[in-house]
C-alpha cells in the first residue's frame, strides 16, 4: 500500500465507489470510469459456478503469469462444490494485496500495474501483484564513470533499483519506505535508510516535505529536489548551489547510506537523491574509496584547484590586466600588452565573447550524434580558437584562459555542481570588470556567507569547515587509509550510541 | 535567525577582531611614538589588554554571560539602564562607522583610486547586511572558515619578507628610556584591545561557557603576539623612518617580498586579508548594535533594524571627518580615554550588581536573549 | 510595495557596480615606463624628467600577429620639464598617447649635475608618497652625464635596456662585489638619518654618438653604460667619486659584500687574481682613551684564477705568501676608502651607524662633532684570506 499525498487523495477522491459485488457490472463501471480506454485487458471467466474476471492493464504484466497463476487455478476450483466465493481468492497462487472495496483503491492498483480479481458475490475484489515491463538493461552509468569500480548503474524501474541497493547492503537493518507524489503522474517514491544510522530528524523532514508536495507531474528526481529543497521559504529563496547529491551508482548511495544519510529513489529515474548533503561531498567520487589512498588524496585537491581555477581563472585575468597591472610580472606583462595591441574589445567583452561561445560548444557536444560528437567538438575549439586569434578578435591569452578554465569545470564528478560554478562564473566576471580584485572579494565573501548559512534538509551545508569538525576531514579533503583508526566510513550526524557528533553549531 | 556560536568560534572571531583592525595601523602608531621598542610597547598593551579583558569576564561570569544590555537594565533600574544602553549602542555605532572609513580610504588609497567612496563602502555594507540578517552564527562559520587561511596569509608574509630584514635597524633599543614605551602602548591599548567590550554583547549566545575566560585570554594573547611579530619584522624590513611615517605600515612592508624573478608584488594578498579582516570585525560590531536595539525595543528579532542601521553607517562613515588627517588625529589622541571611559563605567555597573546581589536573579529564563 | 523595492534594487545594483569603471586601464592604454632620469635645467628652477617606455612589439618575446617584432625598437624615451616631478609627468600626457605607468620601473638615474647643485631631496616625496611606484628600485647616479643620454642608449644582449642595468646589479653584481642592490629607499634612509650618508652607484655611458638608433644593435662593438665607482653624497648633495679600489672598501666597510674577485694582487713577478667566493665581515666599535676604535675583521674562502707570478704554487710557504698578499691588498682597499673619507670632510664611510649600534650612549655625546672623533679614530685589521683550490693547474706555465 503506497501512501498517499493529499493532493493526490483529492485527485483520486471521485472515484470511491463502492464494489456492487456482481463481477460483470463492476466490471464494466470499472472500464467506464476509465473512460472505455483501448488498453484494459478483460478476461471474462462468467460461465463457471462462481464468475469472475481479471482485469489488466495491456503489457504491464506477464500473460503466462496470469494464466497459471490466476486463471487455471480459479477455473479448477470452479468445480468444487462447497467454496465460497470469498475463498476463491485463497487459490490464488500468486502474491495479492486486497481486499479492494471502493474503486479509488481498485483504480490505483490497476495503475500500479496489479492485476485486478473481481469474483461474483463478493464486495471487494484483490489485486495480484505481477508487474513486468519493458525496461533497460542494468548497464555502466551514463555519466559517472569510474575506472575501477562496479559498473552497474540504476535503471528506471523502482524494484530493480531496490534490488540493486539490497544486493550491497545485506543488512538486516536496511529500510525502504514508500511514498507518492504527482496528481497526474502519481510517482512511487522510496526513501531507503539504516535504521540505527540514520538521523531522525531529516527522515521525519524529508517525509513531511515529500508528502506536502502540491504538484501535477514528477517524471525525475530533478522535479522532486526542486520541489523539496530548502528554497522557498521566506529566508533562502534562492541558492545556486544544490543540496542534494545526484547519482547514478548503487555503490554510491550504499555508502552514504551506511553514512547515516537518506536516499530517494524515485520511479522512472535513474538518478537517485540522497540526503543530507555538504559541500565536500562534490568532490569525492566512489572511485577514491576504490583506489589508493595517496592518490585518491592528491586527486581530491586536483579537484579542488580545478573548481577553484574554473570560478576564478577568467575574473583574475580580467581584474589583473584591467586594473591591478602591477601584480604580473613585468615580461609577462610586456607579452600580454603585446597580444592586446590591435584588439579591438576590452578584457573584458573578449572574455564574455569566448566564454558564451565556449558554452554554446558545450551545450552543442551534449546533444550531438555520437558519431559526429567528439570530432565537431575538438575542431569547433581548436579551430574556433585560432581562427578568432589569427583574425584578430581575441588575443591567445585569453583562449588560453577560457580552455583551462573549461577544462577544469569538466574535473567535478558531479555535473549538477559544475552548473553552479558555470553561473557563478559569469557574474564574478561581471564584478571583476567593474571593480577588479575588489570585486572579486567581495563576491567571494558573499559566496561564503550564503555557503555557511544554507543547510541541506536542516544540517549545515558547509561542515566540515564550519563548523569545524576536524575527524570529519579523514573523508573531506584527503583519504585517509581505510587501516586508520576510527574510518572506514563516517558517521557524520549520529553515533552508534545515539549521541551527537557534530557538537558544532 | 539562528545566534549560537561554539567557544571555539568565539576565540577565532576575538583573534580576527584584534587582528584585522590593526595590523595595518598599529605599526605606524607605535612606531610614531615608542621608536624601535614599539613591539615592546605592543606587548605590554597586550599585558595590558588580557588583564582588563580577564577582569571584564570574570565579573560578566558572575552573571552567568548574560549579555550587557540585560545586566545594565537589570542592575540600574529601567530607565538609567536603557540609558546606558543607548549610549553603548552609539559608542559601538560610532566604531563601526569608523571601521568603515578606515576601509574605504586604504580601497581608495591603494586599489582603486578613482572610484568614489560611496562604492566601496556600499559594497561591504551589503556584505554586512547579507551576514547580519542570518544571525550570530553565520558570522561565527565565516570567520572560523576565513581565519585560518588569513592567518597562514599574514604570517606567510612576515616570513617571506624576511630576506630583507635587517637586525641592525632594530637595535638602538632603549634610548631614551622606558617612558617611549609605554607611551606607544597607550593608543595601541584602546584600539584594539578595549573594543573588545563589543564581545560582551555575543558572549550570552556561545552554547558551552564553561572555559570561556581561558579562550578569551589565549585568544587575545596570541593576537597580541602576531601583532607583535608583524611589528618587529616590519621595523627591521622598513627601519623607523619609513615605518612611523607610513600611512600603511605593512603594506608598505608586505611590498618588499621579492624572492625571484615571479614572486614579486605579491602584497595584494595581504591586502585581501586585511580588508576581509575588517568587513569581519564591522560586522561584529553591527550584531552589537543590532542585539542592543532589540532589547531595547523588547522584540523578537533585529530583522526591522538592519537597515536603518547600515544607512547610519554609511552616513557616519563618510560625514564624520572630512579627511584622513582629522581621522588619524582624532582616533590617536582620544580612542582610549573614550572607551576607556566606557569601560569603567560598564565595570563600574557590573560591580555594583554584585556588591547589591543583583546577579542572583539571572536565571537561565532572564537570559532573554540567548537563541 | 515589493515591487517598488525590487525595481529600485534593479536600478541602483548596476549603477553601484559600473561605477567602479572609473579606474579601469585597460593593457593597451598603458605605456609601462621602465626607468626614469633627473636632470637639471641650467639657469632655472625647473627639473626634466625622462621616461624610457616599453614598446610591447618590441619587446615581447612572442609576437602574436604575423609579420612583426625585429625592427621595432622595444623602448621610447621621452623628456619633459617642469618645477616639480608632477608637473613634468603630467606635461607627457601630452606627448604620449598612454596614460603612465609606473608599478614596473627597474630604476631611477640621476644627472650628476643634478646631484651636485640641486641635491636629491626633492625626488624624495614623490618617490614615496605616489601608490604605484616601489620603493625597492635602483637608483644611479650618471657620471659626468645627462640622466637623458643614459636613457637614450640601446644595450647589447637584452631587449631591455633597463633590465640589462638592473640584471648587471643583481646578476652580476659588478665587479664591486654587492650582495644586494643599493636601492632608492636605502639612499633615503641614509638621508633622514643622522648618522649616514647617501652613497649611490654610478653609470658610466661607453657608448659611442649615435647609440640612440635601432640600426646600432647591428654594430659589434660598443654601445652601452658600465657601473663605475660609487658616488658620495653629503645630505643631499653629491661631493665626490670614490674610486673603484675606494668603492669596494666601502663595501666591506658596510658588510655587504658578497663574492668577489680580487684581481691585481701583486706578487713576485706579476699579478694574481684570486676570487672569493664566501666572504664574511664584521665591524666592531669601542672606545678607547677618548678615541674610537674600529676593529674591522673579514674572512674569505677562495680559489686561484689567474696568476702570473713566479710562485711556486707546490710550496705551502708560497701560498701563504699569496695569501698575504691578498690580504694585504685588501686591507689596501679599505684604507684607501678611510683615506678619502678624511680628506671630504664628513664621514661617508657608514662607520658611524656601527658606532652607533654598539655605544649609543656615547654616540649621543659625540653626534655633533662626530668627524673630529672619526679623524682620531683608529683601525684594527683583521683580515684572513684561505684560499682553497687552483684550479685545474698546480703551477703557472712560465714556472719552468
Amino acid at each position: 500500500m503506497v501512501k498517499q499525498t493529499a493532493d493526490i487523495e483529492e485527485v483520486m477522491k471521485v472515484y470511491d465507489e463502492p464494489l456492487s459485488g456482481n463481477a460483470e457490472k463492476d466490471v464494466a463501471r470499472l472500464t467506464a470510469m476509465l473512460g472505455q480506454s483501448d488498453d484494459i485487458q478483460v478476461g471474462h471467466f462468467l460461465k463457471g459456478r462462481i464468475p469472475f474476471s481479471v482485469v489488466h492493464l495491456e503489457a504491464m504484466n506477464n500473460e503466462e503469469m496470469i494464466a497459471d497463476a490466476i486463471n487455471s487455478p480459479l477455473l479448477h476450483v470452479q468445480n468444487q462444490p462447497d467454496i465460497l466465493p470469498e475463498f476463491l481468492f485463497e487459490k490464488i497462487e500468486g502474491t495479492q494485496s486486497g481486499p479492494y472495496y471502493s474503486f479509488k483503491e481498485i483504480i490505483r492498483s490497476l495503475l500500479h500495474g496489479e492485476v485486478i480479481v473481481f469474483v461474483q458475490g463478493c464486495k471487494f475484489a484483490a489485486g495480484v501483484i505481477g508487474l513486468l515491463v519493458e525496461m533497460r538493461n542494468v548497464d555502466e552509468p551514463a555519466n559517472q564513470t569510474v575506472i575501477r569500480g562496479p559498473k552497474e548503474g540504476f535503471v528506471e524501474g523502482i524494484n530493480v533499483n531496490t534490488s540493486l541497493l539490497r544486493r550491497r547492503l545485506r543488512n538486516p537493518q536496511l529500510r525502504f519506505r514508500k511514498l507518492s507524489a504527482g496528481r497526474s503522474t502519481q510517482t512511487e517514491i522510496r526513501l531507503c535508510y539504516l535504521e540505527d544510522e540514520a538521523d531522525k530528524e531529516v527522515l521525519a523532514e524529508i517525509t513531511r516535505r515529500i508528502e506536502s508536495v502540491k504538484t501535477e507531474e514528477v517524471y525525475e528526481s530533478g522535479m522532486l529536489e526542486e520541489l523539496i529543497d530548502d528554497y522557498g521559504t521566506k529566508h533562502r529563496w534562492y541558492s545556486p548551489f544544490p543540496t542534494a547529491q545526484v547519482t547514478e551508482r548503487p555503490d554510491t548511495v550504499s555508502s552514504e547510506i551506511q553514512e547515516g544519510k537518506i536516499a530517494v529513489i524515485v520511479d522512472g529515474s535513474p538518478m537517485c537523491l540522497v540526503y543530507p548533503m555538504t559541500f565536500l561531498s562534490y568532490f569525492h567520487s566512489a572511485e577514491d574509496f576504490y583506489q589508493r589512498f595517496d592518490f585518491a588524496s592528491f586527486i581530491r585537491f586536483i579537484r579542488f584547484a580545478a573548481f577553484l581555477i574554473s570560478l576564478y581563472l577568467p575574473s583574475i585575468y580580467i581584474s589583473v590586466t584591467t586594473f591591478h597591472p602591477e601584480l604580473v610580472a613585468t615580461d609577462l606583462l610586456i607579452n600580454l600588452a603585446a597580444q592586446r595591441e590591435g584588439i579591438p574589445f576590452p578584457a573584458f567583452v573578449e572574455t564574455l565573447l569566448m566564454e558564451l561561445i565556449f558554452e554554446i560548444l558545450r551545450e552543442g557536444g551534449v546533444r550531438m550524434p555520437r558519431t559526429i560528437g567528439p570530432a565537431i567538438s575538438i575542431v569547433g575549439a581548436i579551430v574556433l580558437g585560432d581562427s578568432a586569434v589569427r583574425a584578430g578578435l581575441v588575443s591567445p591569452a585569453i583562449v588560453i584562459v577560457v580552455s583551462l578554465t573549461a577544462i577544469s569545470s569538466f574535473v567535478a564528478p558531479a555535473y549538477n555542481f559544475s552548473i553552479s560554478a558555470r553561473i557563478l562564473r559569469f557574474v564574478m566576471m561581471a564584478f571583476a570588470a567593474t571593480t577588479g580584485l575588489f570585486g572579486v572579494m567581495i563576491f567571494s565573501a558573499l559566496l561564503l556567507i550564503h555557503l555557511c548559512s544554507l543547510e541541506s534538509m536542516g544540517k549545515p551545508y558547509f561542515s566540515p569547515l564550519a563548523p569545524i569538525n576536524l575527524k570529519h576531514h579523514k573523508d573531506g579533503f584527503f583519504r585517509f587509509p581505510l587501516w586508520a583508526k576510527n574510518v572506514p566510513f563516517l558517521k557524520p550526524w549520529i553515533r552508534h550510541d545515539g549521541k551527537k557528533e557534530n557538537r558544532g553549531t | 535567525m539562528k545566534n549560537s556560536i561554539n567557544r571555539w568560534q568565539f576565540g577565532l572571531l576575538i583573534i580576527n577582531f584584534i587582528v584585522g583592525s590593526s595590523l595595518l595601523m598599529a605599526p605606524t602608531a607605535a612606531t610614531s611614538l615608542a621608536g624601535e621598542g614599539a613591539w615592546l610597547s605592543m606587548l605590554l598593551a597586550t599585558g595590558a589588554g588580557v588583564t582588563l579583558n580577564v577582569l571584564l569576564y570574570i565579573l560578566l561570569r558572575k552573571y552567568r554571560f548574560a549579555s550587557v544590555y540585560v545586566i545594565s537594565e537589570l542592575v540600574t533600574g529601567k530607565i538609567a539602564g536603557t540609558l546606558l544602553n543607548i549610549l553603548f549602542i552609539c559608542a559601538v555605532l560610532h566604531l563601526t562607522s569608523l571601521i568603515m572609513r578606515n576601509f574605504a580610504n586604504f580601497t581608495n588609497t591603494v586599489a582603486l583610486t578613482e572610484t568614489s567612496s560611496h562604492v566601496v563602502v556600499w559594497m561591504p555594507i551589503v556584505l554586512m547586511i547579507f551576514s547580519v540578517s542570518k544571525g550570530v552564527q553565520n558570522i561565527g562559520r565565516v570567520n572560523e572558515v576565513l581565519l585560518p587561511l588569513m592567518l597562514t596569509v599574514v604570517i606567510g608574509t612576515l616570513l617571506l619578507v624576511l630576506n630583507n630584514f635587517e637586525t641592525s635597524h632594530l637595535v638602538p633599543l632603549f634610548e631614551d628610556g622606558l617612558f617611549p614605551l609605554v607611551h606607544g602602548a597607550y593608543p595601541i591599548l584602546g584600539f584594539p584591545f578595549i573594543e573588545m567590550l563589543v564581545f560582551t554583547a555575543l558572549a550570552t549566545f556561545v552554547t558551552d561557557k564553561k572555559h570561556l575566560i581561558t579562550y578569551t585570554a589565549w585568544s587575545i594573547g596570541i593576537s597580541g603576539i602576531i601583532l607583535a611579530l608583524a611589528i618587529v619584522v616590519t621595523i627591521g624590513v622598513e627601519s623607523t623612518y619609513f615605518a612611523s611615517r607610513e600611512t600603511y605600515a605593512t603594506y608598505s612592508m608586505a611590498r618588499n617580498i621579492e624572492i625571484g624573478e615571479l614572486f614579486q608584488r605579491v602584497e595584494a594578498a595581504i591586502g585581501i586579508v586585511w580588508l576581509l579582516s575588517l568587513f569581519i570585525k564591522m560586522t561584529v560590531c553591527l550584531l552589537g548594535v543590532l542585539l542592543g536595539l532589540q532589547h531595547i525595543s523588547k522584540k523578537d528579532g533585529y530583522g526591522a533594524f538592519i537597515f536603518p542601521c547600515a544607512v547610519l553607517v554609511w552616513a557616519m562613515s563618510h560625514h564624520l571627518h572630512p579627511d584622513i588627517v582629522d581621522f588619524s588625529d582624532f582616533v590617536l589622541k582620544n580612542w582610549t580615554l573614550y572607551w576607556g571611559a566606557i569601560y569603567i563605567v560598564m565595570t563600574g555597573v557590573l560591580m555594583t550588581g554584585i556588591l547589591l546581589g543583583k546577579h542572583r536573579k539571572i536565571t537561565h529564563e532572564g537570559n532573554r536573549l540567548s537563541g | 510595495m515589493k515591487t517598488i523595492r525590487l525595481l529600485l534594487l534593479t536600478a541602483i545594483f548596476p549603477t553601484v557596480l559600473l561605477s567602479g569603471c572609473g579606474d579601469k586601464m585597460e593593457l593597451d592604454q598603458l605605456a609601462i615606463v621602465v626607468a626614469m632620469g633627473i636632470d637639471q635645467v641650467e639657469d632655472s628652477d625647473d627639473i626634466e624628467v625622462s621616461f624610457q617606455i616599453i614598446n610591447p612589439h618590441g619587446a615581447s618575446a612572442r609576437v602574436a600577429t604575423e609579420g612583426g617584432g625585429g625592427e621595432d625598437a622595444s623602448v621610447y624615451t621621452f623628456t619633459t620639464r617642469g618645477k616639480t616631478i608632477v608637473e613634468a609627468l603630467d606635461k607627457a600626457k601630452n606627448i604620449t598617447p598612454r596614460r603612465l605607468f609606473f608599478s614596473h620601473i627597474y630604476y631611477l638615474v640621476i644627472g650628476e649635475s643634478f646631484a651636485r647643485e640641486t641635491g636629491i631631496s626633492r625626488l624624495f616625496d614623490f618617490v614615496e608618497r605616489d601608490e604605484q611606484m616601489r620603493m625597492e628600485f635602483l637608483a644611479f647616479i650618471a657620471k659626468e652625464e645627462t640622466a637623458r643620454n643614459i636613457l637614450r642608449t640601446f644595450t647589447p644582449l637584452d631587449e631591455n635596456p633597463a633590465k640589462s642595468v638592473r640584471d648587471r646589479v643583481l646578476v652580476a653584481s659588478g665587479s664591486l662585489g654587492i650582495k644586494k642592490n643599493i636601492s632608492l629607499s636605502d639612499a633615503l634612509r641614509a638621508y633622514v638619518s643622522d648618522n649616514e650618508h647617501p652613497i649611490i652607484l654610478g653609470l658610466r655611458n661607453i657608448s659611442s654618438e649615435d647609440s640612440s638608433e635601432t640600426d646600432v644593435l647591428h654594430r659589434i662593438d660598443e654601445h652601452s653604460f658600465s657601473l663605475d665607482g660609487l658616488a658620495v653624497f653629503e645630505n643631499d648633495r653629491l661631493k665626490d667619486w670614490f674610486t673603484t679600489e675606494e668603492s669596494q672598501g666601502w663595501v666591506f666597510l658596510n658588510g655587504m659584500v658578497g663574492d668577489r674577485t680580487v684581481f691585481d694582487t701583486p706578487c713576485e713577478g706579476g699579478y694574481a687574481g684570486v676570487r672569493l667566493h664566501k666572504l664574511t665581515q664584521s665591524t666592531n666599535a669601542s672606545v678607547k682613551d677618548g678615541r674610537p676604535v674600529f676593529e674591522i675583521s673579514l674572512d674569505g674562502t677562495g680559489y686561484l684564477l689567474e696568476t702570473t707570478c713566479t710562485l711556486d704554487l707546490t710550496d705551502p710557504d708560497d701560498m701563504e705568501a699569496l695569501k698575504e698578499a691578498v690580504s694585504n691588498e685588501l686591507e689596501k682597499e679599505i684604507r684607501s676608502t678611510i683615506e678619502k673619507t678624511r680628506t671630504l670632510g664628513f664621514d661617508a664611510t657608514g662607520l658611524s651607524g656601527v658606532f652607533r649600534d654598539h655605544h649609543p650612549d656615547k654616540w649621543q655625546e659625540w653626534k655633533d662633532s662626530w668627524f673630529g672623533h672619526f679623524m682620531e679614530a683608529e683601525f684594527i685589521y683583521n683580515i684572513n684570506v684561505d684560499i682553497n683550490l687552483t684550479g685545474m693547474r698546480y703551477n703557472a706555465a712560465d714556472e719552468e
